[in-house]
């Protein structure tokens, strides 16, 4: 267990940890703010990645890649809050749940309609491709860089919520959503721009990991479901709470995996230990979530609620 | 003298406010205590942590004998000690006699033995309409609580809190809300209550307080600056100053 | 209330094969939905995780067979002494969380057993676990389509008459209450945690009935019995159907379940392309029900029965 090995492990848990951040932001805002439980966050990741990678294998400029993955999302999260989401803050969590849901179904289909069943594949541009030298190890730039690009939104996005004053109403309504909205401040707005944020940053995290995952209907799930659990060990509606909680997540299942078998081997037989670690390793992060809420129910960094 | 409640040394502060500031407070058993004061000054929060919906971050509260201080809401209520609420909490969805049945449940321990339609079961219905009668919402037995008048809604809530047969009721603020001659009707409802079961009542509307009470306490900042019989309070130079801006209340 | 229940019947007297499968299906669909009725309907518990259940169910048959035993009975037990011993497990950790968080966590436990289910490679792994023969019973030969089909009708309609039973009765009405308005539960007396748990468990109970039935049915156990879909398609069941109500499932099972049929084979004398496309991308047309139903739909289709509706 060289130091560069486990340096590499650390990169790749932080890179998926950053991805799942961009997720997470983006959701618990709409979860903490507008009490909205929008489980078709993880169809825009979808949508990012095959918008991207539809316009990346069409026209071969990855800038235009970018702007249409983002842009697209931004647009479908805005059309969907003004036609479906805003219809549904009054009501019970139970509808926002069922329409959601409706609508994972349908996205998934209108991809297969649009783009076939199976994956579509789209490669690293150019100037991302190869190796740096990090810590002792070449690192793939591209991973690198998704990296990169995480801790400057992450930057901006605390920059915004703690030194504008859209932040300020952010974190209030986070905080107490019906003060605001009785404070006169125009609360519509505010919503359509909680929701088109958080879509935008999934259409970014959806494009960013197009290259490497599998672009097909039903991609948005797994990670939506991986998203969850960063905002349910995080605390709903706390950005902090996404970004640490992402991390450990992130880290957790990326170190997991690779140290848990070897760990085991120590003390069981080789096929023991194959079996054992990768079923304890594919449910390490849902281990680790109940941990922390046998703890702490409201999650690791709660919002304070006025 | 027989203290039902005995609260001690209470302290409760959310972020630096301070909302109860090391109440003591006594209710003898049989009386009606009444609990006044300015807005803020923390009656709330006092209630709540008698009810044990809040824990106070020290102090004591003994009922009837018990250290009851740790105890969780569901225990404090099967103990004897029941609260009604200033904004009304009753089951909407239900009607005014489903509403007292299930209150009536509740003072059985286990609800998983019966098979039996509860609105069939005399040995539940009866105590609920009797409930209701006391109350005088008889005529409105099968109505759903979320369609009756506020009034209504407020004698169901007093309905629900009879029904559990207490030893000690905790009302906060009953007459909430109500017109003048539905705070009279709830005034002499009240009146009838107080043989029966010791009261500690928080509220506004003087006219009741003064009708109804035996002793009352007045609460300010938090802690309570004045306790004793109605006439003492109202006559107190202490209190008057207390509730500046606020004297037309008193008289 | 029960005229819904006799359809089967007649259509059973058909006869054909393929009918009786698919009508056990929905029997057996409509079971799930009673069972999370329980928790959701009557209970309020916004559980995205019911699917782990019917999975667990379906797995204990397979498991079983798999090492040679294939009496009923035990797989039976093990199926519901492994199901409820989870789910009070899981709702004790759950049921300490509310609201978003309850749905959100109930949905990653349910994931997490997916994941652990797909790395049994002895048990089939991603690919499912084939079963031999349908469980012994002793007397009961339950390899005979008919037999099957009346023993899931019979277990339907005992959990519906159950249910029936249940609202009405002390436990139902605590659970009702707690849904209604759970801090004045807990300020009438009520131990609220003890009365939603026995709900949750016995909710994933009947669901781990109802995959205990569908391994049989199909004789195979997959992992995809416990994919988030399959808890979304009951509750849309359960909802639609009108949570709340003891016939509500049975008739959310039948239209979605019907809508598949419909959308997924027919072709409405349309050009054989367009009904292709209908054919094969049939969730969307779902998807949009779905989401036109919530948005119009407040009581469920079975709560806005115009008879229902003078009963409130």
């Amino acid at each position: 267990m060289s130091f560069p090995l486990v340096a590499l492990q650390l990169l790749n848990g932080l890179q998926l940890g950053i991805l799942l951040f961009l997720m997470s932001a983006g959701l618990t805002l709409v979860l903490g703010i507008m009490s909205f439980v929008n489980l078709m966050h993880g169809s825009l990741f979808m949508l990012g990645a095959y918008f991207s990678a539809a316009t990346l294998n069409s026209t071969g400029s990855f800038l235009w890649a970018v702007v249409v993955g983002v842009a697209g999302t931004l647009v479908v999260g805005l059309i969907l809050e003004r036609i479906i989401f805003r219809k549904l803050y009054k009501r019970d969590h139970l509808y926002q749940v069922l329409a959601t849901v409706g609508l994972i179904l349908f996205f998934n289909e209108v991809v297969r309609m649009i783009w076939g069943s199976g994956a579509m594949s789209t490669s690293i541009p150019e100037f991302l491709q190869g190796t740096v030298q990090l810590f002792g190890l070449r690192y793939p730039v591209y991973r690198f860089a998704i990296i990169v690009t995480g801790l400057c939104v992450g930057l901006l996005l605390y920059i915004l919520i703690h030194r504008t004053r859209i932040g300020i109403l952010i974190r209030a309504g986070a905080s107490n959503a019906t003060m605001i909205a009785s404070l006169g401040i125009n609360i519509r707005r505010l919503n359509a721009g909680v929701v088109g944020l958080g879509a935008a940053l999934a259409g970014l995290a959806g494009l960013m990991a197009a290259p490497f995952t599998s672009v097909q209907a039903g991609m948005g799930e797994p990670i939506l479901i991986m998203t969850l659990v960063v905002i349910v060990t995080g605390g709903i509606g706390s950005v902090r709470g996404a970004f640490y909680g992402a991390i450990i997540v992130g880290l957790v299942d990326t170190v997991g995996r690779v140290f848990l078998p070897v760990l085991l081997r120590g003390f069981m037989e080789p096929l023991q230990a194959q079996t054992l670690s990768a079923a304890i390793a594919s449910v390490l992060i849902y281990l680790v979530m109940a941990a922390v809420l046998a703890l702490k129910p409201e999650g690791l960094f709660p919002v304070k609620h006025g | 003298m027989s203290a039902l409640l005995q609260i001690s040394d209470l302290y409760k502060s959310f972020r630096g406010i301070v909302a109860t500031d090391r109440a003591t407070l006594t209710v003898d058993k049989g009386e009606l205590h009444a609990l006044i004061g300015p807005n803020g000054a923390g009656k709330s929060t006092l209630v709540n942590q008698i009810s044990g919906e809040i824990a106070p971050d020290s102090g004591s509260i003994v009922f009837d004998g018990d250290d009851i201080t740790r105890w969780k809401a569901p225990k404090r209520a099967q103990a004897g000690l029941v609260r009604s609420y200033q904004i009304t909490s009753v089951f909407n969805d239900m009607t005014a006699l489903e509403n007292v049945v299930m209150a009536v449940q509740a003072r059985n321990r286990s609800h998983f033995g019966s098979w039996k339609d509860t609105m069939k079961d005399p040995s539940l219905t009866t105590p609920a309409l009797e409930a209701l009668e006391l109350v005088d919402l008889a005529g409105q037995v099968d109505v759903p609580a979320g369609e009756m008048a506020h009034g209504g809604r407020r004698q169901l809530e007093l309905a629900m809190a009879v029904a559990l047969q207490p030893k000690l009721m905790l009302l906060d603020e009953p007459l909430a809300g109500m017109s003048q001659s539905e705070s009279e009707s709830m005034t002499r409802l009240l009146g009838r209550l107080k043989k029966e079961v010791t009261i500690l009542l928080i509220e506004h509307d003087m006219q009741a307080v003064f009708a109804l009470a035996d002793r009352v306490t007045v609460l300010v900042a938090g802690r309570p600056i004045a306790t004793g019989l109605p006439d003492e309070i109202r006559n107190s130079q202490l209190v008057k100053d207390a509730y500046l801006g606020e004297p037309e209340e008193l008289l | 209330m029960l005229s819904f229940a006799v359809l089967p019947i007649v259509a059973h007297l058909i006869g054909e094969s393929y009918f009786i499968t698919y009508a056990t299906r929905i029997l057996i669909m409509a079971l799930a939905a009673a069972g999370l009725n329980i928790a959701l309907g009557y209970g309020g518990m916004i559980s995205l995780g019911h699917a782990l259940y019917l999975g667990l169910g379906a797995y204990a048959v397979g498991i079983c067979a798999h090492h040679g035993i294939g009496n009923g009975w035990i797989q039976l037990l093990v199926a519901l002494g492994v199901g409820g011993a989870l789910a009070c497990v899981l709702g004790l950790i759950c049921l300490r969380t509310k609201g978003m968080a309850f749905i959100m966590i109930t949905l990653a436990f349910a994931q997490m057993f997916y994941f652990l289910v797909v790395t049994l490679d002895d048990y089939g792994g991603d690919d499912g676990l084939p079963i031999a023969a349908r469980s012994a019973f002793g007397g009961l030969n339950i390899e005979n389509s008919t037999v099957f089909y009346y023993l899931s009708f019979a277990i339907l309609v005992a959990t519906l008459l159950f249910t029936a039973r249940m609202v009405k009765a002390r436990f139902g009405r605590v659970i009702r209450g707690c849904h209604s308005n759970h801090q004045r539960m807990q300020t009438l007396g009520y131990d609220t945690m003890r009365y939603r748990l026995a709900a949750y468990v016995i909710s994933a109970l009947i669901c781990v009935i109802a995959g205990f039935l569908l391994a049989n049915l199909v004789r195979f156990a997959s992992p995809s019995y416990l994919m988030w879909i399959v808890s979304g398609e009951l509750m849309v069941m359960v909802i639609l159907g009108g949570m709340g109500t003891v016939m509500g499932p049975v008739v959310g099972a039948v239209v979605i379940l019907l809508i598949e049929a419909v959308f997924a084979n027919s072709s409405f004398g349309l050009s054989t392309e367009l009904a292709t496309f209908i054919n094969d991308h049939w969730m969307a047309v779902l998807g949009i029900v779905v989401v036109l139903g919530t948005m119009l739909v407040e009581k469920g289709l079975y709560g806005s029965l115009p008879e229902r509706r003078n009963r409130a």
